[in-house]
């Protein structure tokens, strides 16, 4: 009779202690996968700036050609005009 | 340590000033321990022999009960409106902060134990209207106030608020409520042999007074 | 980028803690420690896994074996071996809640809250199975599941007091605030339980009869105190085990606050 208490003791400790370390793991994995697409979205976002970042210092460099190309036409009207057009 | 006496004072003055005005606390505080005491009454079988065991145990029950009641509104109360916060933007000593409330709220209770005293003792028609009895609810209520105050402080500005203390305060004053009771019973039972429990008592009283003392600035921090 | 999610080293690495800065002038023991750290962690964890798993077979032999059977009892004794370390652990892991809540609020070093949070998890749990082999050794001795013994009952009442402390470490979330207040309640109820041990204790020599003799034997025979101390150092090595795996879980949680945080400001 008494040994029922004694078998039962051991198997509730040693599973519940089994199943609290199961569950240790598991939370683990799971505020890893967390970490891992924390991380995925935050170099997505620096990629993202950093595209933008390029794509504005090509569009500034873009005007600032277009505006000095606008300026020397007025000097020589006529064949440079056409070149610069064409260009 | 230097204590601020002048500055304690104050504070317990403005505090009794406040609860004197609205009374609404109290009121409330002290209908419900009345009524927690009857509401035993019927819980419990008070049957002559019955009275002095159930009897001191349905007492501080009640006073436990009403005291959550009337620190929960109190403290919350007053973080709610400001005050609090305009006392510690002053520069008081955190600790002082502290003991005042203490005194205040065992000022507070004590009014409200002061009238259940003698309808208990009417009620259970038990002799525990003595000088010791006076003696024991202090020491017990300073207990009770004492961990009451630095977890309502704690728990104040939080939804929950209302289950939260009681959650906080009851496993601690554990040895609070055991010394209360058992010193009460020993005014209806003397029992030869009795532990000290108003020993007991008033070593809980200062540990957790000097404890909470020097945490409460830790939960009063912005 | 994939150093924190794979490598499973127990070092601290610079990017998840708020600790303070190491000396970078002069390479003290600190950093010498801590490059060690990087280095074995792996295999000392690994170790202790093994070791802790060798303790434990080694335990259940010990005590259901080795040690002989009791007299009075018959048996049912043995429950003693798991029953009592675990109790010496659970207070253990009490006393570690409040130094490390005294440490937490002095230094404001995030490292040991999670240390006080690893011991708030390790030491409920603890306490369950203490609460559980307890009762069941009750029901085998006196026929009841529950005796109001001192200890006992002093060992009920440190559960409900780590129940409310997750409770408050639940309720704030990860905040700092969170950890203040849990810190201050660690540190109250750490006084307060000799106090209430001495309590409960007087209280139950008015009753003398409901005593359970389960860890005050006077006198216990070498074979039983071997597998006792036995059974106590593997369950130490359990608990330093689990301790790391909580501490390591909850710097992720930490981790993961912090780059949600980012992620939002940006």
């Amino acid at each position: 009779m008494g040994n029922m208490f004694l078998i039962a003791s051991y198997a509730v400790l040693w599973v519940g202690l089994l199943v609290y370390i199961g569950w240790v793991a598991l939370r683990m994995r799971g505020v890893q996968g967390e970490v891992e697409t924390m991380r995925d979205l935050i170099a997505e976002r620096e990629r993202q700036a950093e595209a933008r970042a390029t794509k504005l210092a090509q569009s500034a460099k873009l005007t600032a050609q277009t505006a000095s190309a606008a300026k020397t036409p007025k000097r020589q009207p006529g064949a440079p005009v056409a070149k610069a057009q064409r260009r | 340590m230097r204590l601020a006496w002048g500055q304690l004072w104050a504070i317990v003055g403005k505090d009794l000033r406040l609860e004197l005005r609205t009374r609404q606390v109290w009121m409330s505080m002290g209908v419900f321990a009345l009524l927690a005491l009857l509401i035993f009454s019927f819980a419990f079988d008070l049957r002559v022999e019955n009275k002095a065991a159930v009897g001191p145990g349905a007492l501080w029950v009640a006073f436990i009960f009403a005291s959550m009641l009337g620190l929960g509104r109190n403290i919350a109360a007053e973080q709610e409106r400001g005050p609090m916060d305009r006392l510690l933007l002053c520069p008081v000593d955190r600790t002082v902060i502290y003991l005042a409330k203490v005194i205040g709220n065992v000022i507070f209770i004590g009014v409200v134990e002061a009238v259940a005293l003698p309808v208990f003792a009417a009620l259970y028609d038990l002799p525990i209207i003595t000088g010791l009895i006076v003696l024991i609810t202090l020491l017990g209520t300073i207990g009770i106030a004492a961990v009451g105050v630095i977890f309502s402080a704690l728990a104040a500005n939080t939804r929950a608020r209302e289950f939260l203390l009681p959650l906080l305060v009851f496993p601690i004053i554990i040895p609070v409520v055991l010394g209360s009771v058992r010193a009460t019973e020993a005014l209806v039972n003397p029992i030869h042999g009795d532990p000290p429990w108003l020993g007991l008592i008033i070593a809980f009283d200062i540990i957790c007074l000097s404890v909470s003392a020097i945490l409460f600035q830790f939960v009063v921090e912005e | 980028m994939q150093t924190v999610t794979r490598a499973p080293s127990g070092a601290l690495e610079r990017d998840t803690a708020r600790a303070r800065p190491a000396e970078q002038t002069r390479p003290g023991w600190r950093t010498g420690l801590a490059g060690a750290m990087k280095r074995y962690g792996p295999y000392a964890e690994a170790a202790l896994g093994a070791v802790t798993a060798i303790g434990m077979l080694l335990t259940i032999w010990a005590a259901l074996v080795y040690a002989p059977t009791d007299l009075i009892e018959g048996p049912v004794q043995r429950i003693f071996y798991i029953h009592v370390p675990m109790a010496w652990l659970a207070y253990l892991a009490f006393f570690l809640v409040a130094a490390a809540s005294v440490m937490y609020l002095i230094t404001r070093d995030d490292r040991w809250d999670w240390f006080a949070r690893a011991n708030a998890e390790i030491g409920a749990v603890f306490t369950t199975f203490v609460l559980i082999t307890g009762s069941l050794w009750g029901k085998s001795f006196w026929g009841a599941w529950w005796v109001w013994d001192a200890r006992l009952t002093t060992t009920l009442i440190l559960w409900f007091i780590y129940v409310v402390y997750l409770v408050v470490r639940s309720f704030w979330g990860r905040t700092a605030q969170g950890a203040r207040n849990a810190a201050v309640y660690g540190i109250l109820a750490f006084f307060v339980v000799p106090i209430n041990y001495e309590a409960v204790t007087w209280w139950r020599t008015l009753h003398p009869s409901e005593v359970l003799p389960l860890g005050g034997t006077p006198q216990l025979p070498p074979a039983m105190v071997i597998a006792l101390l036995l059974s106590l150092g593997a369950f130490t090595l359990l608990f330093a085990f689990l301790l790391l795996q909580v501490y390591r879980l909850e710097r992720a949680q930490a981790t993961v606050e912090r780059l949600r945080a980012q992620l939002e400001e940006e």
